[in-house]
């Protein structure tokens, strides 16, 4: 009984101590400070080789003091598969006001076809003007894409304007002459034909 | 009491009614064949992505196919619409012998009627001829068009070139013996 007790006690102490933690964390967080939520995606329907893919990364402050050094670090876009055309894959911002938003847009060439695992980007900033140490923060991630071949994106949507004309040149000899010809004698003996019916009439 | 034929004219007649070919036809037949099938194959190296390199003995194959049973199609629709147009041009060849005729110089009923079965036979060959490929060539290639670009389109690109290529052919062939042109 005495050690049954003692646990109980003890039950009770850590109970309470969880307690005091929580509701000191808590007061913490209704002190205020900057909360950034980014959120990363791809615009384009469909990744293709050698064709240029948009990333758009979208920032929001949705704490009550500015984020100071909004730092975005993209890393995710290894150099053998993607080349960079635009923008910059670690962006600084000094200062992200509470209430405002950021946007920020990379522009890549895939150089290979193969299906890849877009992940989040990171977010570094400091919580407010006083704060010493960095907050690590990560965007949204697309998830999974797959990037396809040229050949199989042009024969879905290309137009093929020349290809047709070509295809129209091509087949012409062997519909245009055989028709010409016959028509030509068709016409001469139909002719000749309506000639002797209107002698005879 | 029946009117015996000169030997020209039953060559003519034997010539007229029968199915089989000069070489020269032939060599139009196949030659042309091989043109209108080969003429698609642009269309999946450049449409449908098929590489040619790699679909070459593929391409070969299909392509020596369909050459085949277009020409089968350009000899029958030649056959059945032969007759048609040498019943159809008899007076106007008559007309137009009759104008070539040199003035003057008399010709015989003989002379004449050979003339005039010969010239028959000779026009009902060269407009059937022309009509026969022109015919089966616009027949064949809008199958192509309309199997590969609608029917198919889903489909892989052999299978795509195989069904295309061989249902027109086949069609065009499985055509051409309709009516009329088994009959002699």
């Amino acid at each position: 009984t005495d050690t049954a007790s003692a646990m109980s006690q003890l039950t009770a102490c850590a109970f309470l101590i969880g307690l005091v933690i929580f509701t000191c964390g808590a007061a913490a967080d209704s002190d205020g400070g900057a909360q950034l939520i980014g959120v990363k995606s791809i615009a384009n329907n469909l990744i293709v080789k050698g064709m240029d893919v948009t990333v758009q990364y979208d920032i929001y402050n949705v704490g009550d003091k500015a984020a100071m050094n909004v730092q975005l670090e993209e890393d995710g876009f290894p150099i053998d598969y993607f080349a960079v055309r635009s923008g910059f894959q670690h962006v600084r911002w000094t200062r992200l006001p509470p209430g405002a938003n950021v946007s920020h847009t990379l522009i890549l060439t895939p150089l290979q076809t193969f299906v890849f695992n877009a992940s989040h980007a990171v977010m570094r900033y400091k919580v407010s003007d006083e704060a010493t140490g960095s907050t690590v923060g990560y965007t949204t991630s697309p998830g999974e894409i797959a990037v396809i071949e040229t050949a199989d994106y042009d024969r879905q949507f290309s137009a093929h304007a020349m290809d047709w004309l070509t295809f129209g040149m091509m087949t012409t000899p062997s519909i245009i002459i055989p028709f010409l010809l016959w028509y030509a004698s068709v016409r001469k003996y139909s002719n000749l034909a309506s000639h002797s019916s209107r002698k005879n009439n | 009491m029946s009117k015996k034929l000169t030997s020209k004219q039953e060559d003519i007649l034997l010539q007229d009614y029968s199915r089989s070919l000069s070489t020269k036809s032939n060599a139009l037949f196949y030659g042309n064949g091989l043109i209108v099938s080969a003429v698609p194959i642009m269309l999946f190296w450049r449409i449908h992505m098929m590489d040619p390199y790699q679909n070459a003995p593929l391409f070969a194959a299909v392509v020596l196919g369909c050459s085949y049973l277009i020409a089968f199609a350009y000899k029958n629709v030649k056959f059945v619409v032969k007759h048609r147009i040498s019943q159809v041009r008899e007076d106007a060849i008559s007309q137009e012998l009759t104008q070539e005729a040199p003035k003057g110089k008399k010709v015989s009923k003989k002379e004449r009627d050979d003339m005039l079965l010969w010239r028959k036979n000779e026009v009902a060959d060269y407009e059937a001829t022309t009509f026969s490929i022109f015919f089966n060539n616009v027949i064949f290639l809008l199958l192509v068009v309309f199997l590969s670009f609608f029917l198919l389109r889903s489909s892989s690109n052999l299978v795509n070139y195989l069904l295309s290529m061989l249902l027109s052919s086949g069609f065009v062939a499985l055509l051409s013996t309709g009516s009329g042109a088994g009959k002699r």
